[in-house]
């Protein structure tokens, strides 16, 4: 009877802690500071093109979009991309959001993308 | 001690089922908290790229009047009509982050101002400008998030411009008609050489006729004679969004003397 009782109670103790561990509230930090982050991105890639303009998008010279973007970046957010295929800039290393948008003007394809460095 | 055994088994079952319902309620509320903020955040980035749509759709309105402009002369003679076929309509589609896209733009000439300021996407354009070459983009924007929900839908009206001065090129343009109308008014015969005549008259006495080309031809009628005639320029440097570019300007007259 007695090791019946105790081996209910413990079989049950490590159903509880198994269920607790993987039920484990801490693992949504991540992805809230990820949206957040996503969010901030979107918006410094908004602020990008008003700041600059469609028209120099359309117009400029890969190289000048390129310089344009590394001046718009800070230590924090990260501007890169590509117009018709030639790239400016690369993700960092760590990142915690990211935000991209394509599209065409004057036949260019145009790809601005921003990131949010941290871990 | 069975009795003492069996209570100890119930209590821990009991700290065992509180501390599993705990974790399960906080796990469920971090759980709704992590959806609440994609979906805000995907709500966040629909404005943004909506925004972005808005702009895309006003330079290349801008584009396509640009284009039309730099492609066929403008008849400062009947402004109305040529104006008035600078409307068109265009519709693209796409997809960005998971969040699919449509906008359906169409613009027309604008002689008063319509709607919102604009687009700020594309600064030096943006709003109405007096005298210059209006545009009202009326812009419809559609995204949806992998096809569901969050969806974001909206429809805008704004007015940009061409950096074109049009009310100054017509009144020099009906000016310069209006001139050389004047010195063909008193010509002395209807014949090929007094036309020249005239048209030499005229170039040197009025100084807006400097920058047109001027041209007329003479035909006899049974009681005197018909007149046609017309000025013609180019304007350049104007400034476009694919540039600056050139505009032909042209106005036609006829008298009959």
């Amino acid at each position: 009877m007695r090791i019946l009782d105790i081996g209910v109670a413990a079989g049950y103790g490590i159903l509880c802690v198994s269920l607790i561990s993987l039920l484990n509230p801490y693992s949504f930090d991540g992805g809230q500071v990820t949206a957040a982050s996503d969010a901030r991105a979107s918006a410094a890639l908004a602020d990008y093109v008003q700041a600059v303009g469609l028209s120099f998008l359309a117009n400029a010279p890969p190289s000048e979009i390129c310089s344009s973007l590394q001046a718009r970046s800070n230590g924090t957010v990260i501007l890169g991309g590509s117009v018709d295929g030639s790239a400016c800039g690369t993700a960092p290393v760590a990142f915690v959001g990211s935000s991209g948008f394509g599209f065409t003007v004057q036949g260019n394809q145009v790809e601005i993308e921003a990131w949010v460095e941290g871990r | 001690m069975g009795r003492r055994a069996v209570a100890a088994t119930l209590v821990s079952l009991l700290v065992f089922t509180t501390m599993l319902g705990a974790d399960g309620a906080v796990y469920s509320s971090e759980s709704s908290s992590l959806g609440s903020a994609v979906l805000a955040t995907v709500q966040l980035r629909e404005r943004d790229y909506g925004g972005l749509l808005v702009g895309l759709s006003a330079f290349r309105s801008l584009a396509e009047a640009q284009s039309y402009l730099n492609s066929n002369t403008f008849d400062c003679s009947s402004p109305q009509a040529y104006l008035d076929l600078i409307a068109g309509r265009q519709q693209y589609a796409g997809a960005s982050e998971g969040i699919a896209y449509s906008t359906v733009t169409s613009w027309a000439y604008s002689s008063e101002p319509a709607g919102e300021n604009g687009s700020a996407y594309v600064p030096g354009f943006s709003g109405y400008q007096n005298g210059a070459l209006n545009l009202e983009v009326t812009t419809s924007v559609e995204e949806s998030y992998n096809d569901g929900l969050p969806s974001y839908s909206f429809q805008t009206v704004g007015t940009v411009h061409l950096q074109v001065p049009l009310d100054a090129i017509i009144s020099g343009c009906v000016a310069a008609l209006s001139d050389l109308g004047a010195a063909l008014s008193s010509l002395t015969g209807c014949n090929s050489s007094a036309v020249a005549a005239a048209l030499n008259l005229a170039d040197s006495s009025f100084l807006l006729l400097d920058t047109y080309v001027l041209g007329a031809s003479a035909s006899p009628l049974p009681t005197g004679c018909l007149v046609d005639y017309w000025v013609a320029t180019t304007v350049l440097g104007l400034g476009g969004v694919s540039g600056a570019f050139q505009w032909s300007v042209r106005g036609e007259g006829s008298l009959a003397t």
